[in-house]
């Protein structure tokens, strides 16, 4: 035992942890793998790869621009492993390069593959004269009107390019003529000045030729304004066009991420998202060296961080042609959401006071939801709605129903998260909205993101209030609930209804946290209670009947839930987890964490419910929760977990976690070393999130139909 | 927009200070009068519930010393109050009037704004702050400027805070604890201890019997101050209580209580957390020993520990600390083996409070009066009154009252008092045989006594004080400056007491039955006892008589008295 000890202190906490960063980036290489796999549908596979790209985007406008601002505030040693801001910022910049020229091949790939299948990418100069002559009009009508084309030189300044933006750079010789009129003697000789173009924002990337029975043509608008710059830049000989990509700091990692000592030493840095720091260049092949070094040391960046595009820059665009598509081979066969089983014209109260249901999205129809809120609004009876909002769309049935409710002079509290990351224009927008409806719009507690998702409806009923709860792992989006795995627990269970109506006054200031009755909360409890839950596991393990936690969720950072996770592989007890994104945990260390196997699940719907499962000596409990095990979350955000109760949707979980784990086909399991590795295939092919979908069917077939009951009619 | 980001108090000690001033820079920039502006109108809620009452909804508010609470429960028939919503924001309210006299401007506005968004809670149930009640105790109790300050909060928010006294705060804990725990409480040595950050309260019942029933002026923020965290000066602090309770043991020998209940949010809190208790549906159970390692743990932890242990606020954390020195101090000289603690708090007993004060039908309000009579007599018994004495002349002083009930013309309070006083009516005893009405009169109103208000024992005191006949006609009677109504109330009650008494005036509790008969311009009162001795009948009558001549000078009638003998 004491030797045991010893050695672990001597495992240094690079042997202990994976980067968080390398990490994350070998989950963005999983993507790309679905890209990748010829198994998948053509255009899935350019989403995945479209995916690849605005998922690396915000990597390097977050993380990467954290580490950059680590290193000049000189900041030691960062990251759970130990390692000090330059070691990541090198680490991250091989694997990017790596990853970045993978993610090239495969877009060209895929644009070769898409040609049999008709479709065709195109720069304008490839095109025959007539479809160049459309282009034209296109750009004249369309293009011209909104496009301001800049030179820099001694007296005009390199202008702010906002990040994320496609520019056209341009290598310009000033012609004789203007040359002579500007110096006004004959002995000026030309100059060369740079002319930079910005791609306008407001028009699509890419622009489709009319087809008639033909191929579809896509042209990027880039190449045909590059087609188009002797007429942009008159008075200049063109030397040569590029496209340039900056990705800046987004400066947003500050409130969550950031330890207080980061905090005080960044806090004189805070300046606005545009204004951030350079991070990363990205830059088309044709850029010469001039340019280069001069763009390079314009902005002050180091070799690494420039990256060279051999096809398409801002490969996110991409999801226009997934968008544009109605081909469904080319896509995977869609599969019908479930409606849970709720009989004809009986109101979502009615079900719910009958028994409480598991919904789980995609599988089930993001319906029944919706229609909480929808009756609740109509509802005479309903007294109060109370919804915490993070991502949603503007025309989601939720919003309509909250402020359709308000409308009909209901209490409606919406507590929006405005600092949903990248969201927050369009939540103002809507947020006003609900305002001008009347309801009672909060935006949450300084310094901690709403990130729980929480729906509670008060009603009062022939035998007194009744309070109906929603409690998800995902947000309250309608579009997002058909391509994320969420889940959902519905309930008019009184404590719960309690615990949420409290935790509505925690975020609105009307409160302190309470001891909680049947859920937990963070940044107050959550950490302690995980802590716990996992001792207590530790603690019922037996030789003969071992303990067991299986937990999923999106990422695993944290040290002091990871140090828990290795006591309790070292107590013998069986950790099976599954984790989609960073895992800075490892697995299968002898002495550290054998009995521990991490796995990660991509596949066509993003996985994303955060699922605790432990076996309790027996007494099997599992938890939802929204939030992943990282400090971000356990300690600056408002998250929630809660227990799932009944028998049946216990049942129904472990099943799901169980097929998730038998998953041969999406799924990789992470090695010792920090690599993922595809399971090897013993039997038949299992993809969870098919199998899960059957699995989901029959479950709701199988279930006993609702009891009759005779409910006393409240009303005429 | 900004004014309804919030910074929390219980997260501020976890926010690194830069974005802590910021918040609290943008609480002050936006505060009430952009909040207002954007508040929904009250009004605008809930078309549906102004068609019908609020149903069996009840919400009560406290302004405590440290906390502003909110509390909405519901009324289901058979079953204790539901909860179903509650609400706490830490407040310096105590904080101001114990250490500055009065309450801060910028804390008055901290607790307007809270109740405007408690306001926001109640309209979620359809109710408005009308229908709320809201208290306040110790804290707005003795600022120096509480009309200002409940003026402001009425206009702003329409919140009508009633002040409630210390005593009624106790009785308030008693009823609560009574509820909760049941036959459990009436049987054995209980000592109810409900440390408030304003004020302590001390109960101590004897197989269902009210032996004790104090409130100390010292609460846990006034033990707090200049304590800071500091073990020193707890250790002080501790010495305090140490003395206090040695002279609440001189009262009331404390070594027999086996049993302790100590109602306190934030030491349930530190216990739930840290004290591995059993838990039992009337709330923690510690055995002496688990309480002793609890104190050990406490010694152990900094504040910012016990607050993250905890999920309390650093100050709360060390609220729970000395709660926990003030329960040790208590549990010293007692054989308890065992403490309980139930989960709840004032607001609870202000739910059930307005549960039994809605439901007059019922036993609530008997019940009350038994307790404040039950407070009385722990008042007499302290000054060592002839009890059988006082029990039969309340008895006496009671049946004359309800013979006599169209006659008198008054309400169910008065004679509540009535009661009180005949208990209490020769504590006075205690201090000299000399004018002992007038030491009764003092010794009363400066007793607390559960149920009754300041006012009340006033009343009581000066009916006890006039119980004797040297005070004969009503000119010779100091009843003070009193509105014409009571003035009349306390020459019935007291010319009442006189007949009671003067039928027990040989304190032999001879007079088994009354019967009284008002004829002509007599009231005949018969009196059946069981001694058949002229001589003492003699001295009765003559008492009878003289005490009978305020009651003339009253009601107009001669009472007139005569015995009748039963086997």
């Amino acid at each position: 035992m004491a030797r045991q000890k010893a050695r672990e202190q001597r495992r240094d906490p690079v042997e202990r942890s994976f980067n968080r960063e390398w990490s994350w980036l070998r989950f963005n290489e999983r993507v790309l793998e679905e890209a990748e796999d010829p198994q998948n549908p053509l255009l899935e596979r350019i989403k995945f790869a479209a995916i690849f790209a605005t998922n690396l985007d915000e990597f390097f406008m977050v993380r990467v621009a954290g580490l950059y601002r680590q290193l000049e505030a000189e900041l030691p040693a960062s990251g759970i492993d130990g390692r000090t801001p330059r070691q990541q910022i090198d680490g991250v910049a091989v694997l990017a390069h790596e990853l970045t020229a993978r993610h090239e091949q495969a877009v060209t790939q895929l644009l070769a593959e898409l040609e049999p299948a008709g479709w065709r990418v195109r720069g304008a100069t490839e095109l025959p004269a007539p479809e160049r002559s459309y282009l034209r009009r296109y750009y004249r009508q369309l293009l011209y009107p909104v496009i301001t084309p800049t030179i820099v030189g001694p007296k005009h300044p390199f202008p702010v390019l906002p990040s994320g933006a496609l520019t056209l750079i341009v290598g310009l010789n000033e012609r004789r003529e203007r040359a002579l009129r500007r110096a006004r003697t004959s002995a000026r000789k030309p100059r060369r000045v740079v002319g930079l173009l910005p791609l306008p924002r407001v028009l699509p990337r890419f622009v489709e030729l009319p087809h008639g029975r033909g191929p579809r043509t896509f042209v990027p608008t880039e190449s045909i304004l590059a087609d188009m710059i002797e007429e942009l830049f008159t008075g200049y000989r063109v030397l040569s066009v590029a496209t340039v990509r900056l990705t800046r700091d987004a400066d947003i990692a500050l409130d969550e991420e950031a330890t207080e000592d980061m905090r005080r030493a960044l806090a004189k840095r805070l300046l606005g998202r545009r204004h951030g720091a350079v991070v990363r260049l990205e830059h088309s092949a044709e850029l010469d060296t001039v340019l280069q070094r001069w763009l390079s040391d314009e902005l002050g960046l180091e070799a690494q961080q420039r990256y060279v595009g051999r096809t398409l820059l801002r490969c996110g665009d991409l999801l226009q042609l997934y968008a544009a598509s109605d081909r469904a081979e080319l896509k995977y066969a869609p599969l019908q959401p479930l409606q849970p089983l709720r009989p004809r014209q009986q109101s979502v109260f009615e079900w719910l006071r009958a028994r409480p249901q598991l919904v789980h999205h995609p599988y089930h129809s993001f319906d029944p939801v919706a229609a909480l809120v929808a009756e609740a609004a109509e509802d005479p009876d309903v007294l109060a709605i109370k919804q915490t909002l993070y991502r949603t769309s503007g025309d989601s049935p939720v919003i309509a129903g909250l402020t359709r409710a308000a409308e009909r002079g209901k209490h409606v509290t919406a507590v929006v998260e405005l600092r949903a990351r990248f969201d927050e224009e369009r939540n103002i927008e809507w947020a006003k909205r609900l305002e001008y409806a009347g309801a009672h719009v909060v935006y949450g507690l300084v310094g901690l993101k709403t990130h729980c998702k929480a729906l509670l409806v008060v009603r009062r009923e022939a035998d007194g209030i009744r309070r109906y709860v929603h409690l998800g792992t995902g947000n309250y989006n309608d579009a997002t609930a058909r391509l994320y795995t969420d889940l959902g627990l519905m309930t008019c269970d009184e404590a719960i209804g309690e615990d949420v109506s409290a935790l509505f006054n925690v975020i609105t200031g009307a409160t302190e946290p309470p001891v909680w009755r049947k859920v937990e909360m963070s940044p107050t409890g959550l950490r302690r209670r995980l802590l716990e839950l996992i001792e207590r596991e530790v603690d019922r393990s037996r030789p003969a009947a071992r303990g067991r936690i299986v937990a999923k969720m999106n990422a695993l950072v944290d040290a002091e839930l990871i140090e828990a996770l290795y006591a309790a592989s070292r107590a013998g007890v069986r950790v099976d987890l599954i984790v989609r994104g960073t895992c800075c945990l490892r697995p299968g260390v002898r002495g550290l964490s054998e009995h521990i196997r991490v796995r990660s699940l991509v596949g066509r719907w993003l996985e994303h419910p955060r699922v605790l499962w432990l076996r309790n000596g027996g007494q099997d409990e599992l938890y939802l929760s929204s939030a992943d095990w990282m400090p971000r979350n356990l300690d600056h955000r408002i998250e929630l977990m809660f227990p799932v109760e009944e028998p049946q949707h216990r049942e129904y979980l472990s099943a799901v976690l169980e097929l998730q784990l038998k998953d041969n086909v999406k799924a990789r399991e992470l090695t010792a070393e920090g690599r993922y590795r595809r399971v090897e295939r013993r039997g038949a092919a299992l993809d969870s999130q098919l199998a899960i979908y059957d699995y989901t069917r029959r479950w709701q077939q199988a279930a006993p139909a609702p009891e009759r009951r005779f409910i006393p009619l409240a009303r005429p | 927009m900004l004014a309804r980001v919030i910074a929390p108090r219980w997260y501020r000690g976890r926010m690194p200070r830069r974005v802590a001033t910021r918040a609290s820079g943008l609480g002050r920039a936006g505060t009430a009068p952009a909040s207002r502006a954007v508040a929904p109108p009250p009004t605008r809620q809930q078309q549906p519930s102004a068609a019908r009452p609020p149903g069996r909804l009840l919400a009560t508010v406290d302004i405590g010393s440290r906390a502003l609470r909110l509390a909405i429960g519901e009324v289901v028939a058979g079953q204790p109050v539901k909860r179903l919503e509650s609400a706490s924001v830490p407040m310096a309210v105590g904080i101001d009037t114990f250490s500055r006299g009065g309450i801060r401007a910028a804390t008055t506005e901290d607790v307007v704004r809270t109740l405007e968004e408690f306001s926001r809670i109640l309209a979620a149930y359809g109710l408005t702050p009308a229908d709320c009640r809201a208290t306040a105790t110790t804290a707005v109790r003795d600022a120096r400027n509480r009309e200002v300050f409940l003026d402001r909060v009425t206009s702003r928010t329409g919140f009508r805070v009633e002040v409630i006294e210390a005593i009624e705060e106790t009785r308030l804990v008693h009823q609560l604890v009574r509820h909760l725990l049941g036959a459990a409480f009436e049987r054995g040595h209980v000592m109810l201890l409900a440390l408030g950050a304003g004020g302590t309260h001390v109960i101590v019942q004897q197989d269902g019997r009210l032996r004790l029933a104090e409130t100390l002026h010292f609460g846990l923020l006034r033990l707090a101050q200049g304590t800071a965290g500091d073990p020193i000066t707890r250790r002080g602090a501790r010495r305090f209580v140490d003395k206090v309770v040695r002279s609440i043991d001189r009262l009331h020998d404390l070594h027999d209580v086996d049993r302790l209940v100590v109602v306190n949010s934030e030491l349930y809190r530190v216990a739930a957390a840290l004290g591995s208790p059993r838990r039992t549906p009337a709330g923690l159970s510690m055995t002496r020993a688990a309480l002793r390692r609890l104190g050990q743990v406490l010694e152990q932890y900094s504040a910012r520990e016990l607050a993250e242990e905890s999920g309390l606020d650093q100050a709360a954390a060390e609220l729970a600390r000395l709660a926990f020195a003030e329960l040790e101090a208590f549990c010293q000289p007692t054989r308890a083996s065992h403490v309980v603690l139930p989960e709840s708090s004032m607001l609870d007993s202000l739910l059930l409070d307005a549960r039994l004060r809605s439901e007059p039908q019922t036993e609530g309000v008997a019940d009350q009066q038994q307790v404040t009579e039950a407070a009385a007599w722990a008042v007499a018994r302290r000054y060592r009154t002839d009890e059988l004495h006082a029990a039969k002349v309340r008895a006496l002083a009671l049946e004359l009252y309800d013979g006599l009930q169209p006659l008198l013309g008054l309400g169910p309070r008065s004679r509540l008092l009535l009661s009180v006083a005949a208990i209490l009516h020769e504590v006075g005893l205690f201090v000299s045989t000399h004018a002992h009405g007038q030491h009764s009169a003092y010794l009363i109103a400066n007793s607390e006594i559960m149920g009754l208000t300041g006012e009340e024992l006033q009343r009581v005191a000066l009916v006890a004080r006039h119980h004797r006949r040297a005070d004969r006609g009503i000119a010779s009677l100091e009843l003070g400056p009193l509105p014409a109504g009571q003035r009349v109330e306390l020459l019935k009650l007291i010319s009442v007491l006189r007949l009671a008494d003067a039928l027990d005036a040989d304190q032999q509790q001879g007079v088994v039955q009354l019967t009284v008969q008002v004829e002509g311009e007599e009231l005949r009162v018969r009196a059946a006892t069981h001694r058949d001795d002229p001589e003492v009948f003699a001295d009765l009558l003559r008492v009878f008589r003289d005490k009978g001549e305020l009651f003339q000078d009253v009601f107009g009638l001669t009472p007139t008295l005569t015995e009748v003998l039963v086997a």
